[in-house]
């Protein structure tokens, strides 16, 4: 079963529904399913079926095709902002890790206040002033992770720098440029790595959240947070499809992704150890 | 483990708490059977008519009496009584005269009205009020100007007249409408400061008026409750009492209805409307209505500067099909800029669904390839997403790539409000509280008119429909024929020029308990509590 | 005593520590207005404000004096009470922020409760029966709440609890349509219908504040779980423990010293779960209609409230400030228990 008896098998279902996920997203417009914007008046509302599996929504627009090209939305959202929030933390990370003094106090502090602050609000505050537009949303994603990655690559940087091999690479006159890429992200790096599906479980979060208030990606382009607000008012009149298909497929992704992360911190505590 | 017996503890309560409460089931009937409860959309933000509020429309009508009132029709085919504007009957005012020239109007007052304060009704009361609006610059100042006033003389405690310009058609008709409101000024004068001198700060959470009904507790954005006014001229109404709530989503106002925890409700979708019909308990009551469905078309900015491309647009799009999937079949195409049933509307159906041709005149106009835009929408009414959403699925069957873009109810509104006009194409509803052919489109259609949302502008238009509008009223009411042939050649013109895109006319729909009888159709799409009374 | 001097010093601590973050966030709120392109005082004023109006705000803010000016003069009005007018209700923010507290910290303290009851127990009795049916069976509760958004968990229950099965009433907000409130003593329902003797309403009320609650400790629970695991199996493998059973203490005191030494973690995980739990509490008043500060700041942001947003924004950070503080306190009142 998917309980990490065997650490084996849960992971491999992690990994396979990032696979078909992914798999899915990246082939969408060459798999054999109907235009997501596609307008069915005769078919408004309806119940899953053996032709519309996953039914219609308000406007007759197949469920099952809009929740496969959601996750492009979602999911490219949330893997790119994760990889630049990546770039610039270890960018930024390693700077004012291995220069501390006042740039790293300064820095620190100021990273702090973003754990101690429920930052979806932040997300929302500013999504609702700028223009609904997926770069928007990107950028907006991209500074509430960022700081995380800053925070743990410049905590692994100083760590690092205080190993004697530093002192050693300095005597032999390699430029303090070279010391940190050449010796110390290499050894800095990997253990953020691992923060990475957490991270993008978290993001395609804020995205779904952000599009069940209202700010961010709006309708009709397809995104699972809008199509779950969009199904909401027909879950008391029996209308359950409309709300429940997309989040379970956020349900899926993250799942999947906490089962790889759970078990990439568990491999990281061993090898620490 | 202590925590463990905690638990155990917390689970056994919550289970028991459980059992116990889904005895103690939510579902209640209105206690009082001479209260009525309503689930509304939006609470008003304050009771003065000049600032029209989401929730106001409802509730202040029934807080101020008018000087005269429309008298109301037998039923027609489908059991629904609507105002027959051709009749008007005094209310405030017990009688009145015009003179020959048809600019000055007099009226006599009637006598013995007390408002909820214990003031009595006198011409001083009529005065204030139309000072007050024109001090305001907003409708009512509008309302005014559109029925040529100029000024309110008070001749007598019991004698007001309205000086006027120039005659005009509705004037009396105006008068019937909520706005310019009368106010017991006497009261007014007390909770007027130097720095407000109309007393518009007591009026965010006070009314002072003549109407049936007065303000007895009320809660910002939450619940207001009205009690009878027990110093009304007229009998005291059946419902003595009346809860107006706030229930934001449609969903749950549907499901109060359904449940028989409210006697009314407001702004269903139309699957809804369709269950509400099929609940033997409840009823949706359906009028024709005022309310059009439409496009704007800003003649300002390119390409709606052609008027071929506006043309375009309105072949380009099967009214029906929006009438199929947004509003379920109820309703009808919208004919023209004026409703059918208006003085003097006429049918001006032309633009029967046809892409080629909408392609045809595109190419005319310099655009073979057809052309990119952007349509503006918001939430304001509760179908405008998805009528925006079936526009561009159908406009791009001509060519034309529309891009969606939402904006809020209360953007929508400014941008389009007559000092602003800053949108070239957006959803928007049409509603005009007279119905008449010339005052409907003295609203939307000249530079001056309040509710011209796309700033069309035709300067011949614009004289010939003022022509139309300043002939007077025969026998002092019924709006004179004259003028229907000369707004005829108007509706033409509107039709032939398409500022607009003509969709649909839903219809006005009222859901209620199928107990809650003698609700008429008013041009303002409120209700009056006095009217309605609950069935055995 | 010497505990309160120890807690007013904490106090004191914690109110210098969380200057920052709360002029951060006053930074952030006033900064926000002026990300687009519009005149802040046309956004403070609301799409119905007059030309009059707009112009008497920005004189109030210093529109044409230097931006770090205006942010002077925006903190002097934080400080002397005047956190600007809501152009939606026309009631003062400052107001409308002191009515919903109430309702919030009602749903919150409830659900985070339930939460912390149920995660930080579970966590702990897996991690003592580690590898056995209910250790599984917790993990997959936990890795299935952490899961699932906050907002899809309270429509999933709604649509389970309250419409199918009808045990539950609609989500209209904290009372039926035409119930009546208990009498106002602090606000908080539960309490005042306790203090008046109205045991039928507190069911009432409880009855209410059940599902949303409920959505909020799921998620809440889920994570402190994981943690109160994680924190209980570090410490019960550790020295320290290995010396006491060693020595042949009871393991049902062995047990209440792994809790003690892993409370730290713990309390802290909890206190980083009630941070997140006020954005996620927000999406469970806005689906519960609540009447809450998530849902009033929600519907500020989409209808573009900005002196709402803002007032809303800072709020947040008081409350997070507070919550940290709380969480002090409690570190240093449980470190006062030796038990042993």
């Amino acid at each position: 079963m998917k309980l990490g008896l065997k650490g084996g098998l849960s992971v491999k279902i992690g990994y396979a529904l990032v696979a078909i996920y992914t798999g899915l997203a990246v082939f969408a417009p060459y798999l054999p399913l109907r235009d997501p914007n596609e307008i069915n008046v005769d078919n408004l509302m309806s119940r899953p079926s053996r032709e519309y599996p996953f039914g219609t929504d308000l406007n007759g627009m197949d469920i099952l095709t809009r929740t496969i090209f959601a996750s492009r939305v979602d999911l490219s959202i949330a893997f790119s902002a994760v990889l630049l929030a990546l770039i610039l933390g270890i960018l930024i990370g390693s700077l004012i890790g291995f220069t501390g003094g006042i740039l790293d106090s300064l820095f620190s502090r100021f990273l702090d206040l973003f754990q101690s602050y429920p930052v979806l609000i932040l997300a929302l505050a500013i999504s609702g002033i700028a223009k609904d537009s997926l770069l928007t949303v990107v950028f907006i994603i991209t500074l509430v992770d960022a700081p995380v990655f800053i925070r743990l690559v410049r905590s692994e940087v100083v760590r690092l720098k205080t190993a004697l091999f530093v002192d050693s690479a300095r005597a032999l006159g390699n430029s303090d440029f070279r010391i940190v890429f050449r010796h110390i992200l290499p050894l800095a790096v990997p253990p953020v790595l691992v923060q990475i599906p957490i991270r993008i479980a978290y993001s395609i979060n804020i995205v779904a959240a952000m599009a069940f208030v209202g700010v961010g990606i709006q309708p009709p382009t397809p995104e699972w947070g809008s199509m779950i607000k969009l199904g909401t008012p027909y879950i008391g009149s029996g209308q359950w499809w409309m709300a429940i298909f997309p989040g379970l497929a956020i349900f899926g992704i993250c799942l999947a992704l906490n089962l790889i992360s759970d078990d990439l911190q568990k491999k990281s505590l061993r090898t620490r150890a | 483990m202590q925590k463990r017996s905690i638990t155990k503890l917390i689970l056994a309560f919550t289970v028991s708490s459980l059992l116990g409460l889904s005895v103690a089931s939510p579902v209640q009937s209105a206690e009082n059977d001479q209260t009525l409860t309503i689930a509304a959309q939006d609470i008003p933000l304050g009771f003065d008519s000049d600032i029209l509020t989401p929730g106001g429309q409802q509730v202040i009508p029934q807080l101020f009496e008018p000087l005269v009132d429309f008298n109301v029709t037998p039923r027609n085919s489908t059991g629904v009584r609507s105002i027959d504007t051709n009749r008007v009957l005094g209310r405030l005012a017990s009688a009145w005269v015009k003179d020959s020239s048809g600019t000055k109007w007099t009226f006599t007052l009637r006598s013995g009205v007390k408002s909820p304060f214990g003031n009595t009704f006198t011409a001083k009361d009529v005065k204030w009020s139309w000072d007050k609006s024109t001090a305001q610059g907003r409708t009512g100042n509008f309302l005014k100007r559109i029925s040529n006033v100029i000024e309110v003389k008070e001749l007598r405690p019991n004698k007001v007249q309205f000086i006027l310009d120039k005659p005009n058609a509705f004037f009396i008709q105006v008068l019937a409408l909520t706005t310019p409101a009368i106010y017991d000024s006497t009261q007014m004068r007390k909770v007027a400061t130097p720095t407000d001198p109309w007393g518009l700060v007591w009026l965010k959470t006070n009314a002072a008026g003549y109407g049936p009904y007065m303000i007895d507790t009320y809660e910002a954005g939450t619940q207001i409750v009205l009690k009878a006014n027990p110093n009304y001229y007229r009998p005291q109404p059946y419902f003595t009492k009346v809860i107006y709530r706030s229930v934001p989503e449609s969903s749950n106002r549907a499901q109060l209805l359904n449940s028989g925890s409210v006697d009314w409700v407001e702004s269903l979708t139309y699957d809804q409307i369709s269950r509400v019909n099929s609940n033997p308990k409840t009823i949706a009551r359906i009028a024709d209505g005022n309310l059009q469905v439409r496009l704007v078309m800003n003649p300002k900015f390119k390409p709606f500067d052609d008027v071929r491309v506006r043309q375009a647009v309105n072949y380009a799009i099967d009214k029906s099909v929006i009438g199929k999937t947004v509003f379920k079949g109820y309703g009808k195409e919208m004919v023209g800029p004026v409703v059918p049933g208006f003085a003097c509307s006429i049918n001006t159906t032309k633009y029967d669904v046809d892409y080629t041709k909408a392609k045809q005149l595109l190419a005319a106009a310099g655009y073979p390839d057809g052309i990119s835009v952007k349509l503006i929408y918001s939430e304001y009414s509760i179908w405008d997403p998805e009528v925006a959403l079936q526009v561009q699925q159908e406009l791009k069957k001509a060519n034309i790539n529309v891009e969606l873009e939402k904006i809020t109810n209360a953007s929508i509104i400014s941008r389009s409000a007559i000092t602003t006009r800053d949108m070239a194409f957006f959803v928007l509803f049409e509603q005009t509280q007279i119905p008449d052919a010339g005052y409907s489109l003295g609203l939307t259609s000249v530079p001056s008119g309040a509710a011209n949302r796309g700033g069309y502008n035709n300067p011949s238009f614009t004289s010939s429909l003022g022509a139309a509008n300043n002939i007077a009223p025969e026998l002092g009411q019924k709006i004179s024929v004259k003028r229907c042939p000369m707004l005829a050649k108007l509706q033409q013109t509107h039709v032939d020029e398409a500022p607009w895109a003509y969709l649909w006319r839903p219809g006005a729909v009222f859901a209620m308990n199928k107990k809650i009888e003698g609700w008429v159709w008013r041009s303002d799409n409120a209700p009056r509590w006095y009217d309605l009374r609950r069935s055995r | 005593m010497l505990l309160l001097r120890r807690l007013l010093r904490l106090i004191i601590r914690r109110f210098f520590l969380s200057i920052p973050l709360i002029l951060g966030a006053s930074f952030v709120s006033f900064g926000i207005l002026r990300l687009s392109k519009s005149n802040p005082a046309v956004l403070i004023a609301g799409p119905q404000a007059d030309a009059a109006t707009i112009e008497k705000i920005g004189n109030e803010l210093g529109l044409s004096k230097p931006i770090l000016e205006q942010y002077v003069i925006y903190l002097s009005h934080l400080f002397s009470g005047n956190w600007g007018t809501s152009w939606n209700s026309g009631l003062p923010v400052l107001e409308e922020i002191f009515r919903r507290i109430p309702p919030t910290l009602e749903l919150l303290s409830f659900g985070l409760l339930l939460g912390v009851l149920g995660g930080v127990s579970l966590g702990f009795l897996s991690a003592r029966k580690q590898g056995s049916f209910s250790d599984l069976f917790t993990k997959a509760i936990s890795l299935i709440g952490v899961s699932m958004p906050i907002f899809w968990i309270g429509l999933l229950l709604i649509s389970a609890f309250t419409f199918s099965l009808q045990i539950f009433p609609p989500p209209l907000g904290r009372l039926g349509l035409f119930d009546s409130p208990p009498e106002r003593i602090t606000g908080y329902y539960t309490i005042d219908a306790l203090s008046a003797g109205q045991f039928a309403l507190f069911f009432k009320i409880i009855h209410y504040l059940f599902l949303p609650a409920l959505t909020i400790a799921i998620v809440a629970g889920s994570q402190i779980l994981k943690q109160a695991r994680a924190s209980t199996l570090e410490i019960q493998n550790s020295e320290v423990v290995r010396f006491y059973r060693a020595n042949g203490v009871s393991e049902f005191k062995v047990s209440k010293l792994i809790l003690l030494l892993a409370s730290p973690t713990i309390l802290t995980s909890i206190a980083m779960t009630a941070v997140y739990a006020l954005a996620g509490s927000a999406l469970v008043e806005l689906i519960f209609s609540w009447g809450g500060l998530g849902q009033w700041g929600l519907t500020a942001i989409t209808s573009l409230d900005y002196s709402v947003v803002q007032g809303y924004v800072l709020t947040l950070a008081i409350f997070s400030t507070l919550i940290f503080l709380i969480l002090d306190i409690v570190i240093a009142l449980v470190d006062k228990r030796k038990l042993i």
